[in-house]
């Protein structure tokens, strides 16, 4: 599985955050820009409907002001009675095509609204006359935007003529009025007249917006609309145009072109993305920055991490300023890489120490010991790795056997090399021969000679004749040895009071010595065995030890030794050992070459 | 093990020990015993209150008087219980540390 980065996550999350901020922004912003869009729609439609309604009211004013001079003009009566055109309409009608710019009609209708003069080229369809006669009974000066049936719209207006009370005949006169909105709607784009048959335009050429709002024509409402594609935006309105009856008749469709004012709003807009884009790249740029530096200490503990996977406790992390989180987890890597580093240096103590006991044990000799008249077993089981204890079973020339235990105060590397210094000065003086006394006060010289740990060891040492079975020993400071005189019969073999090894130089040492007979054992041990502990805490103590001793009668000293080990493990009953036990038995046998031996 | 120092007007320091001086309190006892050792010259250790001593307790107490002799001065072990005492007797170490019943005899020491 491919693991993507921390710092990469959350640039990731960054990014697309703040890529919807922006486009919240943007959104938020077209938003504001279509309102405005809508608003200004409002106001152009707004605008183009006064414009048109102020046209119409402007000509229909002029035309009816002349509509009305025509008809009280007697040259209309005589008209009407001569149905002819004469001079004085045509003149009229010049003077108002003048005023208007575009071309007017003038019609002279009789009382049934038959038109019997007329002039100009604008011609309203029949209709239109009957719907103005009609509205001239109702109202005064009725007026019409009436459908040409050339194209286009015609403002229409209409007067009575009367002769007394009597209506006459009637003037009307219509003006193109697409021509007049023309001249005013100059700033469009295009501008045409829609009706549901067709359009007229009147100025420009985008038959296409034309088109466009002559599906929905003359619904009679106004309206904006935006149309165009992207070269070409067009801003369009429509106003609807009614007849005199509030008909729709057809539309004024007002398109402006946008495309500049778009282009315009385009090039804002992208300016804005261009910024939002670029606000976005520094802000992720930042925000990058800030990550690797925030963190860059992960990635030294990181290396510190992977270094420490390769074995190599060496490289520290420095003190770094970090986020909190970051700092704690520095920080933790760096205990990690302590305590790494301590493990292993403990490992390489464990590898020196597994490598002493080693040593300690090749220094150890051969537990059993058998020769005529004389048996040994000797066992010391270390409470660490390494222990203060020994013992030792050597021969020396004259024949006798040396046993010793040795229990140096104090456990660990330095006691277990002071038990192998002991040991091996009590053996090579031994086999320098000499009485025993004087072999260990010449040992104690030589351990307080060089010690400056202070050091001492407390030790038993007895010289074995298995041929007699003359013990001769000296207790230096050790524990008493058991002795088992008859089966059952037990005693201790009280100290002399001698001074352990190692502390005062000149000290003398007694002798003590004792007499075996076949069958005879002896215990010595160190303080492991009557100190054992229970869970508790409690001690064996010298008189329950003498007692395990007592249950091991009839054992050879191999045996006794594993009994009396076998008791101290029931003792302590899981309670792990707190100091070295070494035991030592020995026996005297019955020599199986007695009939060549004296008794004694 | 606790360890009370009490220096009287004589100028000897008597030393209470409470507890057990095992390998724990043999640990407790070196550095107070070596700044003794340091200081002061005749020194009396009250081991009444002591119910164990193991041979590592002994070589904290050995350490101690043995920098006292070397500036002619000593160490005295005062009314230590019958199992202390049959250890100190044992190791043969009362040969260097004289053991004493009552605070009197120990005073006596170093009059």
């Amino acid at each position: 599985m491919r693991r993507v980065s921390l710092g990469a996550r959350i640039a990731v999350i960054a990014v697309v955050s703040i890529a919807a901020l922006a486009t919240v922004l943007v959104t938020v912003s077209e938003i504001k820009a279509r309102l405005q869009a809508n608003r200004f729609a409002v106001e152009q439609l707004a605008s183009d409907a006064d414009l048109f309604e102020t046209i119409r009211d402007l000509d229909a004013s002029i035309m009816r002001r002349i509509a009305a001079q025509l008809a009280r003009d007697p040259a209309t009566d005589n008209a009407l009675v001569a149905q002819v055109q004469n001079q004085l309409v045509s003149e009229r009608l010049d003077r108002i095509r003048t005023r208007l710019g575009v071309p007017v009609s003038a019609f002279v209708l009789d009382a049934d609204g038959t038109p019997i003069v007329q002039s100009g080229t604008i011609r309203p369809a029949s209709e239109t006359f009957e719907l103005l006669v009609g509205l001239v009974a109702q109202r005064d000066n009725p007026e019409t935007i009436a459908p040409l049936p050339s194209g286009g719209f015609a403002l229409v207006v209409a007067d009575e003529v009367r002769r007394g009370d009597r209506i006459t005949g009637y003037v009307v006169l219509a003006s193109d009025f697409g021509g007049r909105l023309q001249t005013f709607f100059r700033s469009v784009e295009a501008l045409a007249l829609v009706t549901p048959e067709g359009a007229l335009m009147l100025s420009g050429s985008q038959q296409s917006i034309a088109a466009q709002v002559q599906d929905t024509c003359c619904s009679g409402a106004q309206r904006a609309t935006t149309t165009g594609t992207l070269n070409s935006r067009s801003f369009v309105t429509v106003l609807p145009i009614v007849d005199a009856l509030e008909r729709p008749i057809g539309e004024l469709v007002a398109a402006r072109d946008v495309t500049n004012r778009s282009r315009g709003e385009l090039l804002v807009n992208g300016l804005a993305a261009l910024t939002i884009i670029l606000g976005v790249l520094l802000a992720v740029g930042f925000l990058l920055r800030a990550v690797r530096l925030s963190f860059r200490p992960l990635n030294a503990a990181i290396r510190v991490l992977e270094t420490m996977l390769h074995g190599d406790l060496s490289v520290r992390l420095r003190p770094i300023t970090a986020t909190r989180e970051i700092g704690a987890l520095v920080e933790a890597v760096e205990k990690l890489r302590e305590g790494e580093e301590a493990r292993s240096r403990l490992m390489v103590l464990n590898t020196q120490l597994a490598a002493a006991r080693n040593i300690q044990q090749s220094l150890l000799p051969d537990p059993a010991y058998q020769t005529d008249g004389l048996s040994i077993y000797g066992s010391m089981v270390p409470a660490e790795e390494v222990s203060g204890d020994f013992f030792d079973i050597f021969e020396i020339d004259s024949g006798e056997v040396y046993v010793l235990i040795g229990d140096v105060a104090g456990k660990g590397i330095a006691a277990a090399m002071f038990a192998a210094r002991a040991s091996e000065v009590i053996r090579t003086l031994a086999h320098q021969g000499g009485t025993i006394d004087a072999v260990v006060a010449a040992a104690n010289a030589e351990l307080c000679a060089r010690n400056p740990e202070g050091l001492f060891v407390s030790v038993f040492v007895a010289m074995l004749s298995p041929r007699t079975g003359h013990v001769r020993y000296v207790n230096a400071g050790h524990c008493p040895p058991f002795v088992e005189t008859q089966p059952g019969a037990l005693r201790v073999l009280e100290p002399d009071g001698n001074i352990v090894l190692g502390i005062m130089p000149q000290a003398v040492y007694k002798t003590g010595t004792l007499q075996m007979n076949a069958g005879e054992r002896v215990l010595i041990y160190s303080d492991g065995f009557d100190e054992s502990q229970n869970r508790d805490g409690a001690f064996l103590g010298e008189e329950k030890a003498l007692h395990v001793f007592g249950t091991t009668t009839g054992l050879v000293p191999e045996a006794t030794v594993g009994a009396v080990m076998g008791a101290i493990r029931d003792f302590a009953d899981g309670a792990s050992q707190s100091d070295d036990i070494t035991l030592l038995a020995f026996q005297r046998t019955e020599p199986t070459n007695s009939h060549t031996s004296p008794a004694h | 093990m606790e360890i009370e120092q009490t220096e009287t007007e004589t100028g000897v320091l008597v030393v209470n020990l409470d507890g057990r001086l095992d390998v724990a309190g043999a640990a407790t006892a070196d550095m107070p015993f070596s700044v003794i050792a340091g200081s002061y010259e005749k020194v009396v250790v009250d081991l009444q209150k002591v119910e164990f001593i193991a041979s590592i307790g002994i070589r904290v107490l050995i350490q101690c008087a043995r920098r006292l002799a070397q500036k002619g001065g000593g160490m005295v072990l005062l009314a230590p219980q019958e199992t202390v005492e049959r250890v100190l007797t044992t190791t043969g170490i009362d040969q260097l540390m004289p053991i004493v019943a009552t605070a009197d005899e120990a005073h006596a020491r170093f009059a």
